[in-house]
C-alpha cells in the first residue's frame, strides 16, 4: 500500500461512518473546510450536533487477532471543547471493516492516561489497538465496551 | 495533590473548561464524594470584555468541575492554562 492510498481508505472508512450514522436517523454533513472535524452529525428535530472525527487504520494481522495504529492530534486530544468530539476509530482487515470504536475525547484521553506532558514536542499521538480473540485492547485497557457502542447516537425514529 | 489544573479553550461564544485526566484523577482518589466532570462550557457575549467575566469564573468553576467542597478547594491552588501551550490564563489562590 502506498501513502497515497492512505487517503482513499481514510475517505472510504468516513463514509462508512456516515453511512452507520444515516442508517440510525442521524443526519451528517462534511465541512466544506477543513478545520479537524470529519463529519458533523446532527439530530434534524432539534439541531443536536455532534462532532464526529474518523480515524481509520489497516490492521495488520497477529496469531489472535490483529494491531492497528490510528494517529491522532495531540492539541485535539489535549483540549476541552464543546461540543466533545467523538472518536470513530476503524480498523479494516483486507476484506472488511472489522471494528468501530466510538469514544469521546475526555474518555478516550482518560483511557490513555494522556498527560500534557506526554503531548509535548509531538503533533500527534499514535494510538495503538489490539484484537486478542474477542477483547480490545488498547494501553492495556480493554476498550470493547466502546466497539460499535452507538449510545451516544441512539436511533431516530422518523 | 496540592494543585487542580484546569484547562481552558476560548471558542467563539464562550469557553469550554476541562480537567485534564491527571487532575480528574487525583481528584477521583482523594476526594471519592467529589464526583468531578471532565468538561463545562460557560456561554457569554463575546462582545464583552473577556476580564468582565475571568472573576466570576475563578470563583464558580473550579466547585463546579471538581465538584469539591468549599473547605477542601480552599486548601488547593487552582491554575487555568491552555492546554498546548501551558500558558496560565489566571491562578487563584485560597
Amino acid at each position: 500500500m502506498t501513502r497515497m492510498f492512505n487517503n482513499y481508505i481514510g475517505k472510504a472508512g468516513q463514509f462508512f461512518a456516515m453511512s452507520e450514522f444515516l442508517m440510525r436517523g442521524w443526519n451528517v454533513a462534511v465541512p466544506e473546510v477543513d478545520r479537524g472535524d470529519d463529519i458533523f452529525v446532527v439530530q434534524d428535530s432539534d439541531g443536536l450536533l455532534r462532532r464526529v472525527q474518523v480515524k481509520t487504520a489497516q490492521a495488520s494481522r497477529t496469531a489472535n487477532g490483529y494491531v492497528a495504529k490510528f494517529s491522532i492530534p495531540t492539541r485535539q486530544l489535549l483540549s476541552a471543547i464543546t461540543p466533545e468530539i467523538q472518536y470513530v476509530l476503524l480498523v479494516r482487515l483486507p476484506a472488511q471493516w472489522c471494528d468501530m470504536l466510538i469514544i469521546d475525547r475526555p474518555t478516550l484521553a482518560a483511557e490513555l492516561n494522556f498527560t500534557e506532558t506526554m503531548g509535548d514536542g509531538k503533533t500527534t499521538v499514535s494510538v495503538s489497538v489490539k484484537r486478542q480473540n474477542n477483547i480490545l485492547l488498547c494501553a492495556g485497557r480493554d476498550l470493547t465496551r466502546f466497539n460499535w457502542n452507538f449510545d451516544r447516537f441512539p436511533t431516530i425514529r422518523h | 495533590m496540592n494543585t487542580v489544573k484546569i484547562h481552558v479553550n476560548k471558542q467563539l461564544d464562550g469557553i469550554t473548561f476541562g480537567l485534564p485526566v491527571a487532575s480528574l484523577q487525583a481528584i477521583e482518589q482523594e476526594y471519592p464524594y467529589a464526583h468531578p466532570t471532565s468538561s463545562l462550557f460557560v456561554y457569554f457575549d463575546p462582545t464583552l470584555d473577556f476580564d468582565v467575566y475571568s472573576g466570576r469564573f475563578k470563583t464558580y468553576v473550579p466547585s463546579i468541575l471538581t465538584g469539591l467542597k468549599e473547605d477542601d478547594l480552599a486548601r488547593l491552588q487552582v491554575m487555568f492554562l491552555d492546554p498546548v501551550t501551558g500558558k496560565q490564563f489566571f491562578a487563584v489562590t485560597a
